[in-house]
């Protein structure tokens, strides 16, 4: 018998035990069916529990409207969702306003709006403060954004996810539409984790002094929070939020779900309880070019926190 | 003084933000913001549901990193063979052109390894999540890569250290240069690379934890999810759960390399085993290995399994042209000079958290060392009472437990602690990587004070503390040196990283870039973490190299 030194038999046994553990993840099987499934997935712009929970109700829902299978997948960041349209990882997806325009470009025009909520073709953008550093007189409401300028030295500001239309792109717009450059003229410019959510908790605990985030999330927190982050601007209204659809599902499918979509009926307890998830009265048809104002805006911002 | 310089300059490079201490009024403030967050610790979220939760995290993170680990040394061997200057390019008189083939196969194969290593393991994880998505199976495969890339390393390193002189009669019989390496290189290696290989699954198991941040799964994604909603009492539950893995790794981990690290002349050496005895042992624990790995495969089938039917969908040319253009950088000198003022934040952030890190951990050294507070009598000649022996046992372990706690608990969950003190910005990531460098550094440094022969100690004929310093320190300070050089590579990746969320410089432009779709660009950054990773790795060869010329 061959005697092999010992550590040497320990480290090809282990490397052979380990052998089935890299078979099943690599090596795709080819034969695989196409499963009927329709997978889909939502950008995490808030607190990454709740887009999960609300994702589960919608997707038994349609399941049953549609009798095909649809899936949740969660997604770690908004450039992932996009990506995994446009690699065939997701079929349709919830996402912002300029990740609708990302993922039209990088699906090469295979990717369309298929339906928007009422509310997203008045969007906007709430500035917060922190309720102490207003009473120590570092910040006030204003109603031109303008007015920071001189104070913006001393102010720690926060944005939404770098990806977010109403946590980053639009009110980045907006600030220098009104003279101030984020990046030079603020103390701090961050961009907070956990979605919108996490810019009013990081504003209201006060490890920021302001920050700019969606409206609706901030409609729908709890009193105390507002209280601890109240509000000092809002921004002019634009178009957001979409979910949109890659052609490969096919003609007669995307009809279906449009469909299901727009007929989510507030007066159904269940389809009611989906409504109320997504802040929607009410889900409407849309089309790609509805959103060519936010792809310019995307494309003309200065861009100091590239370079 | 050349340290002094460095530590001026990080200072003033970085824009530190100490207004929490400043003033009472603002000190008052953190005090406040941090007591909510303390008393939710007082009473962490025990409920059932929570209770469940955080113990499948755990396996997952578990399993996860096990995996990652078996998978990566697998990857990692066959190029650490080609790495190995003592294996490729053999000794003796050789035709030009085949020592040509030999130099060049071992430069492609440090490149190779270079890579895996230089593109931290988040990152790893943010390429993979586009195949594998949200998964722990990305975690997985983020966390075999960037292990291979530093076991093909060390691993290359240590085979290449053993001292020629011990295979040379391999060589001379005739012994091809796989022989000599199977029969000679390896096993001499095996007691160093075996305790390597023991540190580096204790710290997958940590890492593993932060790559949940970026889609990994397993405890790090639920910390951020419920730090995110400030859910103090479920992160006070995680964080708990996080130290009680980390910390059993930590120990068990210990228990094991003690008996491969120490010298048979120390006085504290285990007594040595029967032969027959010692491959039984050998076959239990193989055994033991592969019934953990088996088990780590079955916990994680699931995510396998959906991740083998994705794969099938795949839009394959899509994932191909997307990865690749994240290695082909923008040429635009603006975007390089981004780069080079970038690259500075995780170097400054590197230098502050090691020596920091290294200041505390120096001095938690003496009342943890087992040789001055327990085995003090061996070579000082003194006598102890039992009460004396009773509080310097009580220092020793309390010394350890405090070093045990900062190494358990990761980078990115101090960094969740000490933002609610600081509030977000570079300040609380320096202090959060100091933090967790001290508890790591204190067990290398404990450890090399505990390896010096009792004998050279009772030489310097003193009490303890004279025999520390003129016994021990001046015996060590190499070792703590090449250490601490170590973890200041370790750290300069962990800035990059944490860069991410709230730090700045070169991880959070990368991720911009990234975000936005400026692939030449986010490459251009990611290169910038490569070069800078094995700049770093070749200063710390060519340092070790005067060090031993000295």
């Amino acid at each position: 018998m061959i005697s092999f030194p010992n550590t040497m038999r320990s480290a090809l046994v282990v490397g052979l035990l380990s052998l089935p553990c890299v078979l099943p993840s690599c090596g795709g099987d080819s034969t695989t069916e196409q499963a009927p499934v329709l997978r889909f997935s939502g950008i995490p712009d808030r607190n990454k529990g709740a887009v999960a929970k609300n994702s589960a109700k919608l997707a038994s829902w349609l399941s049953e409207k549609l009798g095909v299978e649809v899936r949740y997948q969660a997604s770690n960041s908004y450039t992932a969702s996009v990506n995994a349209l446009a690699a065939n990882k997701i079929d349709f997806a919830w996402l912002g306003g300029k990740t609708t325009c990302d993922a039209i470009d990088a699906s090469a025009g295979k990717v369309h709006v298929l339906a928007t909520r009422d509310i997203d073709l008045q969007f906007k953008t709430y500035f917060v403060g922190n309720h102490a550093a207003i009473a120590a007189g570092k910040l006030a409401a204003v109603a031109d954004l303008g007015e920071w300028r001189d104070a913006a030295s001393k102010l720690k500001f926060t944005f939404g996810d770098v990806n977010s239309t109403s946590g980053h792109l639009m009110p980045r717009h907006f600030l220098v539409v009104a003279g101030i450059d984020p990046d030079k003229d603020f103390a701090s410019v961050g961009y907070s984790e956990g979605g919108h959510s996490g810019t009013l908790n990081a504003v209201a605990a006060g490890s920021v002094d302001c920050g700019a985030l969606n409206y609706e999330v901030y409609e729908n927190a709890s009193a105390e929070l507002k209280e601890k982050a109240p509000l000092l601007h809002t921004t002019a209204e634009y178009v957001d939020y979409s979910w949109v659809v890659h052609d490969r599902v096919g003609v007669d499918l995307i009809g279906r779900l449009r469909a299901a979509l727009l007929g989510l009926d507030d007066s159904d307890p269940e389809e009611s309880a989906i409504l109320k998830a997504w802040s929607a009265g009410k889900f409407l048809s849309a089309t790609d070019a509805q959103w060519d104002s936010i792809r310019e805006v995307r494309d003309s911002l200065p861009k100091g926190f590239l370079k | 003084m050349l340290l002094l310089a460095l530590v001026a300059l990080s200072i003033w490079v970085l824009p530190l933000d100490l207004t929490a201490v400043a003033s009472w009024p603002d000190f008052q403030a953190a005090c406040t913001r941090l007591w909510g967050f303390a008393s939710a610790f007082a009473m962490p979220d025990l409920s059932q549901p929570m209770l469940v939760r955080c113990a499948s995290l755990a396996m997952e993170t578990v399993a996860v990193a096990l995996l990652g680990v078996a998978i990566g040394l697998t990857l990692a061997y066959p190029l650490a063979i080609a790495a190995c200057r003592a294996v490729v390019v053999a000794a003796g008189p050789t035709p030009l052109v085949r020592r040509w083939l030999a130099r060049l196969l071992l430069e492609i194969a440090r490149i190779v390894l270079d890579v895996m290593r230089g593109v931290p393991d988040f990152v790893w994880a943010v390429l993979l999540a586009n195949v594998t998505g949200v998964s722990p199976v990305t975690g997985l495969l983020a966390i075999a890569i960037s292990v291979a890339g530093i076991f093909g390393k060390v691993l290359s390193e240590q085979w290449d250290n053993v001292d020629g002189t011990r295979y040379v009669a391999l060589r001379s019989s005739g012994a091809s240069r796989l022989q000599v390496f199977f029969y000679g290189l390896q096993p001499l290696g095996a007691r160093t690379t075996l305790s390597f290989v023991l540190m580096r699954t204790e710290c997958a198991i940590r890492n593993a934890s932060v790559i949940g941040v970026v889609g990994g799964g397993g405890l790090g994604a639920g910390l951020w999810i419920e730090y995110n909603d400030l859910n103090w009492r479920g992160v006070a539950t995680i964080l708990l759960t996080l130290l009680l893995v980390t910390a059993s790794a930590d120990l068990l981990a210990n228990f094991v390399r003690r008996r491969l690290r120490i010298d048979a002349n120390h006085p504290r050496a285990p007594i040595a085993v029967p032969k027959r005895l010692a491959s039984r042992r050998r076959v239990q624990v193989l055994a033991g290995v592969a019934m953990v790995l088996l088990g780590c495969v079955w916990w994680l089938w699931g995510p396998l399994q959906i991740a083998r039917q994705e794969l099938g969908r795949i839009d394959w040319p899509y994932v191909e042209q997307y990865t690749f253009g994240l290695f082909w950088p923008s040429w635009s000198v603006a975007t390089w000079s981004a780069v080079l003022r970038e690259s500075v934040v995780p170097l400054a952030i590197g230098v502050l958290a090691t020596l920091g890190g290294g200041l505390l951990a120096a001095m938690l050294v003496y009342p943890a060392s087992l040789a001055m507070q327990l085995d003090s009598a061996r070579f000082t000649g003194e006598r102890v009472t039992p009460v004396v022996r009773v509080v310097r046992l009580v220092s020793l372990v309390l010394a350890r437990a405090i070093a045990l706690v900062m190494r358990g608990i990761p980078e990115v969950a101090w960094l969740v602690m000490l933002a609610v003190f600081f509030r977000s910005g570079v300040t609380p990531c320096v202090l959060a990587i100091a933090l967790h460098t001290a508890g790591v550094l204190h067990r290398v440094f404990t450890e090399a004070v505990d390896d010096v022969p009792y004998g050279q100690l009772e030489r310097v004929r003193g009490s303890r503390p004279v025999v520390f310093w003129y016994g021990a320190l001046p015996r060590i300070w190499a070792n703590w040196r090449t250490y601490g050089f170590f973890q200041f590579e370790v750290n300069m990746r962990i800035g990059i990283a944490l860069g991410m969320v709230g730090a700045g410089g070169l991880g959070l432009f990368f991720k911009n870039n990234l975000e936005w779709r400026q692939h030449a660009d986010a490459a251009a950054f990611l290169w910038g973490m490569i070069v800078l990773t094995v700049l770093v790795d070749r200063l710390s060869r060519w340092l070790q190299l005067t060090r031993n010329r000295c």
